[in-house]
């Protein structure tokens, strides 16, 4: 993961952070309201279910209840006060009958021997139909305070039309019927008609294909919106298991599928109405429900990751200027101009890049500065490790003491030019030690003094300490030559030089003397100058201490300038001369030893 | 932006909107409420008398499935090329299924070789199938006639004469009954003979003809009009009751259920006809929308005498609830 | 180059034979009539119903049109019918024949076909006159009452002026009679029955009315009532006088299973039993309102309708078209 993020672009971090974000809260804020309105929804739904059950189960009860007060006011209000051997009881039954026939198809007034005392409409018993043994018969005279309904059946007892029958529901009970001194038992029958029942129940569906039917208290249909189906063996219906369940709601699952059934019972009769609501019966399980829900989302992700998209590339578009300017300057363009723009902390970076750009610029001129006028010096130095005019003079010193037979002297002095030569090369080296450095000032001082036959005198002290220490070489000489042509030409035999190393401080010092002529401080400066200002072609005029051309050959400005490139600016000569008096010059070092120089080098 | 930007928003756009017209819009998932069925049923008479169950059957299928049946009956009955003129002309009127009692089979066959008919078939009373009949929905009327047979037999255990009535000349689903009813007979050894029905007078005459003495006839109907005609005819005439040891044959319609319950009918095949009007549609629908076939469908058939009538397990089937 | 100025003269000529049947509207090549019956079960109705669709088959044959005839039963309901009416709406029905289960509430039949512009031909039982009144597009076919009520009364003056011992069996000078009845709410029952008898005091003959009943149009509480009459009132009962033929076939009925002879029995409708029974000579006659004619005038203006056609037939008011009736007697 931390490897992704930093592999890729701000603007993509940024822009991905964005969109991931918006997406989690699409997702959150869609699938809570989903889930809210969804469980919302389906509530309400089966709450309305549930109000739809009641209502038709009031209307149930109350239609059975307008039948059965019909059968009580037959009885009570009609038959039973009624003798039947005297007067007729028709009219009272058919003014029932014409107020009721939307259920009822037919009234019957039957005696204990099944013979058809009144019917209304007009009806005759089928030719040699024995009532008493239908199966209500019976059971009707003995239970005789309850009213009596049988299952759903074709009508039967009844001359029919030809092409006609009738599905009722016969409703029984029994009654005393008076003729003139005797009462006797009869049956009083009411045929409901099962369409009636039809026209109650039909066409009520509940919620989302939920329906719901009727049935008798040990399970047998008596309504089903697909009676007839089930009958044949078409479809199924779970009304043996729905007999068992008590009023209320339940889950079941049938066929597979989950539903919820309410019971609710029937007054009186033991029947009990089933309300079926399956479970994914709910609108917004429609495919398209869903597939609008994941429109929506997408939508919204759309629209908020164009903004996301946007609003990143407002933000990080500058870094990307800035980025690319960054790529041109690492390439090396160093003058590339740097865009400033966006928020101010963008603003102050590429300010900032800009800056530390010229910066860089400034520093590496320097460097490149340092290194040529290091060069140069180094060049110089390399040149004037053999300078020919020294040669040339101290070897015809060495001519004339061959040829003069001052033969000892003459080795001393090849010997020590020799030396002489051996220290100034140093292999190549520009770092020696003080030992060595000391020997190359005494050997060259050695060889002057004989050339200037003894006009003056030397000494050269140093600690025993020092003398492995690391050292610049071709300090001394320069200097010390410097001290013998502008002091010692003109002291005949008085000259003194004094050359003296010892440590300080801490770091490493020499100290050159001379009592010789001296300097003005101007000349002093001039030494010491960095640019020193060229001679007038052909005016040999001027204090300047022109390269010597009988020493080494370098300027003391080039120990001094060596001195401080080497070893750092806080370390180099300082000169200080009393004119007619004499010149003392300070080499300041660090005191490193000789060793450790060496392995830094080589590092 | 770059290009690879620029594809992906643009598969993205075209997602959503394509998102979009899925669920907002009908061009792609249709409602599927709105489609309706146009299926035409084709008999072979010119009076649905003996249909009324399986109109029922069709008419509560044809509102369950969202169907627009259309019953039509020949002008002239039995006239096949009549039948097979009205079946292009359904066809052609547009109707997604038919639905045939065919006058003769062998008509329908040489028109589907023909491929001339280009919409699904489900054929009824033929046992015929054919790659190109999406059902068949038939009783077993061999069957039937053997079950009659051998219930008739074992209601008259002596032997006595049976005739056979029909209409026309035994062809179809009569010729099957026929063959299975006379087969048995021929098995127990009792005369049978074949009568069609002679002109404008009934049946009648030929029982009065024939009247063996001492012997009733035992009349087997192999068709509902014989068999209707015979029982009006018995129910007026008691002299010709009289003659008679029985009256059967196969039929649902219920006035036949009435002369059963009068004892004059004695003994009745009866068939599920609402079952096969529902299941008609139902293949027929079937057919149309899901390219099943469901090959041959054979109906139970079922004798019933007087008692039987008011029995659950036939009531509902004789008399359907709509 | 032929070719071409050949195919430019042939579009040319398509579009002017296009041009001249442009103006009119696309002729129908089939008709859809939804037929709604109060029950199917009544015998009138039932042959009422086989001759409609006799003539919707032989209108096919004649003119090639196609009539699909949607035949449905109300069975007494009219909840079921105006569920059938909804129905054949929305199955595209150009135009309805309805015979109303309820004659008063045919409002709400009449507002669904009008909100549908679809025409309806009421037959047989007639709607009252503001709902007839609600639509041009409502026609109403029947037979009139009275006329067929008079006709009735007419067979039994003309009987009675012939061979009064015909009626007046046992000749006291009285004819006793007793009546069924049709529905009690249905005002055919109501005019029938007040003109028969109507016709037989203008006719002079003696009546003495016993009993009477409701049978509801029905043979088999026809049936029931004769069965109780005749045993209410033995050898009293000389005539009876029904409403339809289906209650005189019920009062047969009884006659044949009590055994009993000598009543003289009419009726109304020439049902095919009703005939057959009269030409058996167990109804001395029955009127018949050409059944032709009848099925003929509905399934014609209904075809007319739906054709968007002119109408044949003479419309009463615009709407009403009562059919000539005649009487049938048995010799």
């Amino acid at each position: 993961m931390k490897k992704f993020f930093e592999n890729t672009s701000i603007r993509y971090t940024i822009f991905v952070y964005f969109t991931v974000s918006a997406l989690v809260a699409i997702l959150l804020i869609g699938v809570s309201l989903y889930s809210r309105l969804s469980g919302q929804l389906k509530l309400t739904i089966q709450e309305e279910n549930q109000a739809v059950l009641t209502q038709v189960s009031r209307s149930m009860d109350s239609y059975l209840r307008t039948i059965m007060k019909l059968s009580d006011s037959l009885y009570y209000g009609v038959i039973k006060n009624a003798d039947l051997s005297a007067d007729s009881v028709n009219s009272e039954l058919t003014l029932l009958y014409d107020n009721n026939r939307d259920y009822i198809d037919n009234i019957a007034l039957l005696s204990k021997d099944g013979e058809l005392l009144e019917a209304v409409p007009a009806a005759r018993l089928k030719t040699g139909l024995d009532a008493t043994l239908e199966d209500w018969f019976g059971t009707t005279l003995e239970r005789t305070d309850n009213l009596y309904f049988t299952m759903p059946h074709v009508q039967y007892i009844f001359d029919n039309s030809e092409n006609q029958y009738r599905w009722v529901i016969t409703l029984t009970r029994s009654v005393e019927i008076t003729h003139g001194p005797y009462t006797d038992q009869g049956v009083l029958l009411l045929d409901i008609s099962y369409g009636s029942l039809q026209l109650l129940l039909d066409n009520i569906t509940l919620g989302n294909q939920g329906y719901l039917y009727l049935i008798s208290s040990n399970g047998e249909l008596i309504y089903h919106p697909q009676m007839q189906l089930i009958d044949v063996g078409l479809t199924e219906e779970n009304n043996l298991v729905a007999a068992g369940y008590r009023d209320g709601i339940h889950q079941e699952i049938y066929q597979g599928r989950q539903r919820d059934i309410t019971v609710k019972s029937v007054g009186y009769t033991g029947w009990k109405l089933i309300g079926v609501m399956p479970e994914h019966g709910v609108a917004l399980n429609n495919i398209k429900t869903n597939l609008f829900v994941v429109f929506v989302v997408a939508f919204f992700l759309f629209i908020l990751t164009l903004i996301n998209a946007y609003i990143s590339s407002r933000i990080t578009n500058p870094i990307q200027e800035l980025e690319k300017s960054v790529n041109e300057l690492e390439a090396g363009k160093l003058d590339t101009p740097i865009d400033t723009g966006g928020s101010y902390e963008i603003r102050h970076l590429g300010r900032s890049i800009s800056h530390m750009a010229k910066q860089i610029q400034v520093l590496m001129n320097d460097i490149v500065n340092e290194h040529e006028s290091k060069r140069k010096s180094e060049f110089d130095t390399l040149q004037s490790q053999i300078n020919p005019h020294f040669l040339y003079n101290t070897l015809d010193i060495i001519v004339w003491m061959i040829e003069n037979e001052q033969k000892e002297q003459a080795v001393r002095v090849v010997t020590a030019l020799a030396r002489f030569f051996r220290i100034s090369l140093s292999k190549g080296k520009s770092i020696i030690m003080v030992k060595d450095e000391l020997e190359h000032a005494r050997n060259y001082l050695m060889i002057q003094q004989m050339r200037f036959k003894n006009k003056f005198t030397y000494r050269i002290d140093a600690e025993p300490e020092i003398m492995e220490l690391a050292s610049l070489k071709l300090m001394l000489q320069p200097l010390v030559e410097n001290g013998i042509y502008h002091g010692m030409e003109f002291m005949d035999g008085d000259g003194e030089i004094e050359v003296r190393a010892y440590l300080e401080s801490g770091d490493l010092w020499y100290r050159i003397r001379d009592n010789g002529l001296g300097m003005t401080s101007e000349q002093v400066a001039g030494l010491l100058a960095e640019h020193p200002p060229l001679p007038e072609a052909g005016n040999g005029e001027g204090e300047q201490p022109v390269p010597s051309k009988r020493g080494s050959g370098i300027g003391v400005r080039n120990v001094n300038e060596r001195i401080r490139l080497y070893f750092g600016e806080q370390y180099g000569l300082s000169i200080q001369s009393e004119p007619d008096e004499g010149t003392e010059i300070l080499i300041h070092l660090p005191a490193v030893s000789y060793q450790e120089l060496l392995e830094k080098e080589k590092k | 932006m770059t290009n690879k930007e620029r594809v992906i928003w643009l598969l993205f756009a075209c997602v959503l909107a394509v998102l979009f017209l899925l669920s907002s819009t009908d061009l792609i998932i249709k409602e599927r409420k709105s489609e309706i069925y146009s299926i035409a049923v084709i008999i072979e008479d010119s009076r649905d008398d003996h249909y009324v169950n399986f109109k029922k059957g069709m008419d509560q299928a044809a509102i369950a499935l969202n169907a627009d049946v259309s019953f039509i009956t020949l002008y002239d009955a039995r006239s096949s090329r009549q039948q097979m003129d009205m079946i292009l002309r359904e066809q052609q009127d547009g109707s997604g299924a038919i639905v045939v009692s065919p006058v003769q089979e062998m008509d329908l066959l040489h028109m589907m070789e023909q491929n001339q008919i280009r919409v699904p078939l489900v054929v009824l009373n033929s046992v015929r199938t054919d790659s190109k009949i999406a059902a068949a929905i038939s009783p077993d009327y061999y069957a039937m006639g053997q079950m009659l047979g051998r219930e008739i037999v074992s209601e008259h255990p002596l032997v006595c004469p049976v005739f056979l009535f029909c209409q026309y000349e035994p062809t179809g689903g009569s010729e099957l009954f026929y063959s299975g009813v006379n087969g048995v007979f021929a098995d127990y050894g009792y005369p049978t003979e074949l009568f069609l029905k002679p002109g404008e007078a009934g049946f009648d005459r030929i029982l009065t003809a024939n009247a063996a003495p001492n012997k009733g006839i035992v009349v087997v109907a192999l068709d509902q009009e014989s068999l209707v005609e015979t029982a009006a005819a018995l129910s007026e005439n008691s002299i010709l009751a009289g003659l008679t040891a029985g009256l059967y044959g196969r039929g649902n319609g219920i006035n036949m259920l009435n002369y059963l319950d009068r004892g004059i009918i004695s003994g009745l095949c009866v068939t599920d006809d609402f079952s096969a009007g529902y299941f008609s549609v139902q293949y027929a629908i079937e057919a149309i929308t899901k390219k099943r076939e469901r090959g041959l469908v054979t109906l139970d058939s079922y004798y019933i005498r007087r008692g039987d009538i008011r029995k659950p397990e036939y009531e509902k089937m004789l008399y359907p609830i709509e | 180059m032929g070719k071409k100025l050949g195919t430019a003269l042939l579009v040319l000529s398509l579009l002017l034979t296009g041009c001249k049947g442009g103006t009119k509207a696309e002729p129908l090549t089939s008709i859809r009539i939804g037929v709604s019956l109060y029950r199917g079960d009544d015998t009138f109705i039932n042959n009422l119903r086989s001759v409609l669709e006799e003539q919707a088959k032989a209108y096919e044959q004649e003119s090639g049109i196609k009539v699909t005839l949607d035949i449905q039963d109300a069975k007494g309901s009219q909840n079921v019918q105006n569920n059938q009416i909804e129905r054949f709406i929305s199955l595209g029905c150009n135009v309805l024949c309805v015979n109303p289960v309820d004659r008063n509430s045919a409002a709400g039949m009449i507002d669904k076909a009008m909100a549908a512009g679809v025409p309806v031909v009421f037959f047989n039982r007639q709607p009252v006159e503001e709902d007839m009144n609600r639509w041009d597009q409502l026609y109403y076919v029947g037979a009139d009452a009275k006329e067929s009520a008079v006709l009735q009364g007419t067979i039994l003056v003309d009987l009675y002026q012939t061979a009064p011992e015909e009626l007046d069996r046992n000749g006291d000078g009285l004819v006793s009679y007793v009546l069924l009845e049709g529905e009690s709410n249905h005002q055919d029952s109501l005019i029938r029955t007040e003109w028969s008898i109507q016709t037989l005091k203008d006719g002079n003959v003696p009546i003495e009315r016993i009993t009477g009943g409701i049978a509801n149009w029905e043979r088999s509480q026809g049936s029931a009532l004769a069965e109780q009459w005749l045993e209410a009132y033995p050898d009293k009962i000389e005539l009876i006088i029904s409403n339809n033929d289906d209650m005189a076939l019920g009062a047969i009925d009884a006659i044949e299973r009590a055994g009993v002879k000598g009543i003289t029995i009419v009726g109304i409708d020439a049902t095919t039993p009703g005939v057959e029974a009269v030409r058996s000579g167990k109804m001395v006659g029955t009127i018949e309102s050409d059944k032709q004619v009848y099925a003929g005038t509905i399934f014609k203006t209904a075809a007319a309708l739906a054709l968007g056609e002119q109408l044949e037939t003479e419309f009463e008011d615009g709407k009403y078209y009562w059919c000539p009736q005649r009487i049938i007697r048995g010799n």
